[in-house]
């Protein structure tokens, strides 16, 4: 971070920014950063202004439905839409014939059709689509479509999946199901073992769960006036859309525009390329009129991408005074039917497990296997949320086995800032310890723990996320996120950026860093976001990497805004540039506020020196110091960190928990907005307590009479529980404020964090209460009741958990990587020259 | 969005009206707040021809106190209206505790007592979209050629009485007025049901709930608990309403009604009986809770297992009868669904 005396470097610097920048200008102090605001699209939302994608309606528009498979996996053996194209107002009927071409998120999972070609995978695969002058007749056609199926015996679970009789359900995979097995040996796990003075060994499992946003996903296409197709569509990831729109049409990407319409909540489930987005797409190109779709909520369900439902084997060693001398990870992911993002959640199954406390050996084993359910994704907190859950309580266990207060335990194996994790992660700044400091006083912790009343009790654990992927999805050199700014005579500046607010507030983070550089307030910034025609690439809002990247990218932007401006006002004014300041929307001397201008007329005086103003900012971050192969997930510029206690009360006669009260406190670097940083406190609480309680995705058969059916149990709002707000808990929240010297103005991420903590947090707070160890979520009421029935009978060390994690998972022989401390260089020993990103070695079979 | 069907819709201003047009139209369905009925034809649950709203007719909007203490109610009365009459909540409190644990404030706007009674008994396989029924391979409440997938031995369907009110106001001795193409009849609440998923009520097509008269509540003293899995929202996955008449602290008299756990509301006579005599002791209140766990036989109709909601009933009819007893339920009533917290 430099003085803003002098010409900030971000405003010097040729290329993309790799550091954070920005600082507040001691001289005038700070116009939008860190001051408590209304968000800029806040009114909009209040009022319903906000148009969401489903309120976009285009004369003469079609409307489009999918007919999804009734069976989990069959295949098609024969179509006829004959009746269906007979039916009234039906314009086209498609089938998957109309869509040969494969797309997927991941470039190694291009196993996704827009209609499905000869098997079906989950029930609710799209095998066809009906082109309609109205919804109703959209939807009454589809009953005129006749499937025949060949019914296939269906993989139910993971561990079906090893060894399979009938056909795979994606080709070139395997062995049987597998998607894709990993293992990593950072030292040699045993030795650690071998060292310690405690070994614990337990078995976890974490339920699916899905995001559960308020808007059902929408999608308009349309040709414009010169024949080119936009698709307005309530997308986390407009680029990626682009890109993928792009291939599965066959179309070069220059005559495609996407618009990220407002999101109405994402939570990682509009990150992928869906199925109706790519045939509304091209229903609209193919028959030249506008074509929406809305899914249902029963849709949205089945498209899912959510929570892997993750089993885990997890075995820590420790030396007596509580040092961690070696972990060892092994994770079993339920992929469902499709790759998604799958093979990335596969990797953070296990690679953030290091970046809280000082692991030094640290063996982690993964493996993804498809099974016929709605596919798996990101969600909040993508793949780390289920492994944190095994280490959480399973700290709080070997607590109890050293005698020790968990919160102090846990202080006592902080890793440090500035380390480098045994799995080759940069670590720039861990305010950890100052969040459990925080909570242990707020909550009343030390006077509480193990003294509340049999029934009532408290835990606490602790987290962290990344704040932006550290490596594209794509590998490329490209910078990852760019802003644009335009400054008009009016005085009005326009930011132009590909990100897409979801809800988390990107639109705040863009308006507010843009006005802090320039003295304006964030709501007088006007924003242009999430369109690939006219704003310049980011690469969406997924991996918490918004506020980072873009925010990083905003300020050099603005800097070199402000750079040419204070030229032109410092030679009006016959003063030296760093003497100006911009502030209260004005440009002046420090010293002499009086001789100063108002910021539209400085903008007149720059445009009048330097012709039409308009600059650009980008962002790339600095390359991993991780380069063997796999270590592209995991890294990330900078880490956010979240202690969270709850305090539970259990009904012994029901099972039922209610959560009266959490304390949160997360390390978010600076917050700039305080009260969006907050919020986002809020709802990762909310969203923690309903997947320790009760969500679930889960997938039911067809008892008692099978057919080999086997479907989503419960897809509705009334049946997939979630809290009510009369569920939802008193929230204390803390902001930590350390700044990182990697995000702007020292930020770094909130939007998915803190969910994590509170759920190992809860499954601590029950075993205080009644003595019942949960090693699995959701921790429902007949589960807890069976268990302190159980208790009762004299049963010891009750714990509710999985069974035996499975012995033939079959995963690789480990990768040997040397730690930092090992004499380690990032690479696998005996690997080559490998480095992500560069050359095609690197590109080739590799995963992101 | 899933839409209705095509419908014809009326709105008759009197109930005569209603009644000569249901005559007409034999597959026509009466509609109050729809709160129940309009998602059931969204899935394709139901089906029906042509809706008459009862919505126009007074005669359905009675609110009236009665001499002796009790109350009318017209059918069409909302429950919201329900949740605020403080005089029913002293007077009435398991009705009034009833009312207000149904569903969520929007649909207790919209939702009526008529409405109420009449809810569809609920069924996991049955609740669901026509896409989600076809690929779990349908029930028999919508295909009578198929078993009833909760129990594929049984001949009859076993969706659960869902309705919040029946078992508090039956078990508070109400009469329902019906009136239909053959006349006015009055009934006592529980001869309004029949023990069976699909045909759940002894109303013949036509007929209109008027509505219905609780007698007065001197010397009676009732509480109404609810299971659910979140305080708001949420249909019963048991529910227990007590009422015991009490001059001293003997019980002379007692009722006590039992939903979610059955095809129809439960009054059982036997649960009844194990406390008259008594002054609710802890032992008394054991012996009771255990009956109505012997004689109900929730199924798997509903998010919780059937073994885990008959562990439960016995939680509910035992909080009930310590409220009625005079226990200091607070902490209780908190952790079970805090908006009937508290006066
Ligand atoms: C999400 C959700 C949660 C719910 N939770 C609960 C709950 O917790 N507890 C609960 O009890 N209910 C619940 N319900 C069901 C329903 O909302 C309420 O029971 C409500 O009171 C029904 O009243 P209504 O006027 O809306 O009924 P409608 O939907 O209008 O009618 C329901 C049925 O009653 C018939 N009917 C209505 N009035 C009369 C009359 N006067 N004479 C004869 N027949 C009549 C109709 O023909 C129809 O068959 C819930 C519903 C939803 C959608």
């Amino acid at each position: 971070m430099n003085s803003p005396s002098d010409p900030p470097d971000s405003a010097v610097q040729p290329g993309p920014v790799r550091r954070g920048v920005g600082t507040i200008d001691p001289r005038t102090g700070p116009t939008n950063v860190g001051v408590p605001r209304t968000r800029v699209d806040g009114r909009a939302k209040a009022t319903g202004a906000t148009l969401f994608a489903d309120d976009m309606h285009l004369p003469r528009t079609l409307h489009c439905k999918l007919l999804r498979s009734p069976w989990p996996y069959a295949r098609i053996t024969g179509i006829d839409t004959s009746a269906a194209e007979a039916m009234p107002g039906v314009v086209k009927v498609y089938t998957g014939e109309s869509f040969p071409i494969p797309y997927g998120i991941l470039p190694v999972s291009h196993d996704e059709h827009a209609l499905c070609q000869e098997l079906v995978r989950f029930v609710g695969d799209p095998v066809a689509a009906v082109v309609a002058e109205t919804e109703e007749q959209a939807e009454d056609a589809l009953a005129g479509i006749k499937v025949a199926y060949e019914v296939l015996p269906s993989v139910r679970e993971p561990e079906d999946g090893f060894v399979i009789e009938g056909p795979p359900i994606h080709e070139r995979r395997g062995p049987g199901n597998v998607h894709k097995a990993v293992s990593f040996a950072f030292g040699d796990v045993d030795e650690g073992f071998a060292e310690a003075d405690l070994v614990v060994e337990g078995d976890f499992h974490f339920g699916g769960n899905t995001h559960l946003a308020l808007e059902q996903q929408a999608t308009l296409a349309a040709l414009d006036r010169d024949g080119r197709l936009t698709v307005w569509s309530s997308t986390q990831c407009p680029h990626y859309l682009h890109k993928h729109t792009a291939k599965a049409l066959d179309m070069a990407p220059a005559d495609l525009r996407i618009v990220a319409t407002p999101n109405g909540g994402g939570f990682g489930g509009k990150s992928d390329v869906f199925n109706h987005e790519i045939v509304v797409a091209k229903a609209a190109q193919e028959l030249g009129r506008p074509v929406k779709i809305c899914l249902t909520r029963e849709e949205v369900f089945l498209c899912h991408r959510g929570r892997h439902p993750i089993r885990m084997h997890l075995k820590t060693g420790l030396t007596k005074d509580g040092q961690l001398t070696g972990v060892h990870l092994k994770t079993l992911l339920d992929g469902g039917a499709y790759g998604s993002y799958g093979v990335a959640s596969t990797y953070y199954s296990g690679s953030l497990t290091t970046v809280t406390y000082h692991v030094p050996r640290f063996q982690f084993d993964a493996c993804r296997v498809h099974t016929n359910k709605p596919p798996c994704g990101p969600k909040r907190g993508h793949g780390t949320v289920q492994p944190r859950f095994a280490q959480e309580v399973q700290l709080d266990e070997i607590a109890e086995m050293l005698g020790k207060d968990p919160a102090d335990l846990r202080l006592g194996m902080l890793e440090k800032a500035g380390a480098e994790t045994a799995n080759w992660l940069r670590l720039p700044s861990i305010g950890l310890g100052t969040c459990i400091k925080n909570i242990v006083k707020q909550s009343d912790w030390t006077n509480l723990h193990r003294k509340l009343p049999h029934g009532q009790g408290i835990g606490l654990a602790c987290s962290s996320y990344l704040s932006g992927a550290g490596l594209p999805i794509n590998w490329d050199r490209l910078p990852q996120s760019a802003v644009q700014l335009r400054f008009d005579r009016s005085g009005l500046v326009v930011a132009f950026c590909g990100a897409t607010e979801i809800g988390q507030g990107s639109d705040d983070v863009l308006a507010a860093l843009v006005g802090e550089v320039l003295g304006l307030p964030a709501m007088s910034i006007r924003l242009v976001t999430g369109d690939t025609d006219l704003t310049p690439v980011d690469l969406g809002s997924y991996s918490s990497r918004v506020t980072l990247m873009m925010g990083n990218a905003a300020v050099q932007a603005a800097e070199r805004g402000r750079a040419l401006i204070a030229d032109a006002v410092a030679e009006k004014l016959s003063v030296r540039a760093s003497t100006l300041v911009f502030a209260d929307s004005r440009v002046f001397p420090a010293d002499n506020p009086d001789v100063g201008m108002s910021f539209a007329k400085a903008v007149q005086l720059g445009e009048q020196k330097h012709g039409t103003l308009g600059t650009t900012g980008s962002y790339r971050p600095m390359a991993p110091s991780a380069r063997f192969k796999g270590g592209g997930v995991g890294p990330s510029p900078t880490y956010s960190y979240t202690a969270a206690v709850a305090l539970v009360d259990v009904d012994v006669d029901t099972g039922f928990v209610t959560v009266p009260k959490v304390w949160i406190s997360h390390d978010i670097g600076r917050a700039l907005n305080p009260t969006l940083a907050r919020g986002q406190l809020v709802g990762g609480v909310y969203m923690a307590v309903g997947e320790a309680l009760m969500e679930s995705h889960e997938a039911r058969d067809g008892r008692p009479f099978d057919e080999g059916r086997y479907l989503l149990r419960n897809p509705s709002m009334l049946d997939y529980k979630h809290l009510t707000h009369l569920d939802m808990p008193e929230v204390i929240t803390d902001l930590v404020e350390e700044p990182c010297p990697e995000g702007p103005y020292g930020a770094k991420e909130i939007g998915q964090g803190p969910l994590t903590p509170v759920i190992p947090a809860i499954a601590n707070a029950i075993y205080d209460a009644v003595g019942v160890r949960f090693h699995e979520v959701p921790i429902t009421p007949d589960k807890l009741l069976a268990a302190l029935e159980a208790k009762a009978k004299g049963a010891e060390d009750v714990v509710v958990g999985p069974k035996p994690f499975p012995t033939d998972v079959p995963y690789p022989e480990p990768m040997d990587v040397p730690p930092p401390w090992e004499g380690g260089n990032g690479r696998a020993r005996g690997e080559g020259d490998y480095a992500p990103g560069q050359g095609s070695k690197a590109r080739k079979g590799r995963s992101s | 969005m899933m839409r209705l069907p095509v419908l014809s819709h009326f709105t008759p201003k009197t109930l005569d009206e209603a009644i000569a047009l249901a005559s007409e139209l034999p597959s026509a369905r009466f509609v109050a707040g729809g709160t129940d009925l309009l998602p059931k034809l969204k899935r394709r649950q139901l089906g029906a021809s042509a809706l008459i709203s009862l919505t126009r007719c007074e005669e359905l909007q009675t609110i009236k106190r009665l001499d002796d203490g009790g109350w009318r109610i017209g059918a069409g009365v909302k429950l919201v209206e329900l949740v605020r009459l403080p005089e029913l909540r002293s007077s009435h409190p398991a009705i009034w505790q009833a009312a207000s644990q149904v569903a969520s404030p929007p649909i207790r706007s919209s939702g009526t007592v008529g409405g109420n009674l009449c809810v569809d008994p609920r069924c996991f396989w049955f609740d669901q979209t026509a896409p989600w029924r076809e690929a779990a391979g349908q029930c028999m409440k919508i295909d009578p050629a198929v078993v009833c997938r909760v129990a594929p031995n049984s001949p009859r369907c076993w969706a659960v009485s869902s309705t919040d009110l029946a078992p508090a106001m039956g078990a508070a001795r109400a009469k329902v007025r019906i009136v239909g193409p053959a006349g006015e009849r009055t009934v006592p609440l529980p001869e309004l049901y029949r023990d069976d998923g699909i045909d759940y009520m002894t109303l013949s097509h036509g007929e209109v709930i008027v509505d219905v008269e609780i007698p007065g509540s001197v010397g009676w003293r009732s509480a109404f608990w609810k299971i659910r899995r979140r305080q708001s929202i949420d249909f019963a996955l048991l529910s227990a309403s007590v009422e015991v008449f009490m001059l001293t602290d003997e019980v002379l008299e007692a009722r006590v009604g039992l939903g979610a756990v059955g095809s129809c509301p439960l009054f059982p006579p036997e649960v009844a009986a194990v406390l008259v005599g008594t002054k609710l002791e802890d032992d008394v209140i054991e012996a009771a809770a255990a009956a109505a766990k012997k004689l109900a036989r929730p199924m798997e109709t509903s998010d919780m297992p059937s073994s885990w909601r008959r562990r439960v009933l016995p939680v509910a009819v035992k909080w009930a009868l310590r409220e009625v007893r005079g226990d200091d339920v607070t902490d209780a009533r908190r952790r079970y669904g805090p908006q009937v917290l508290l006066p």
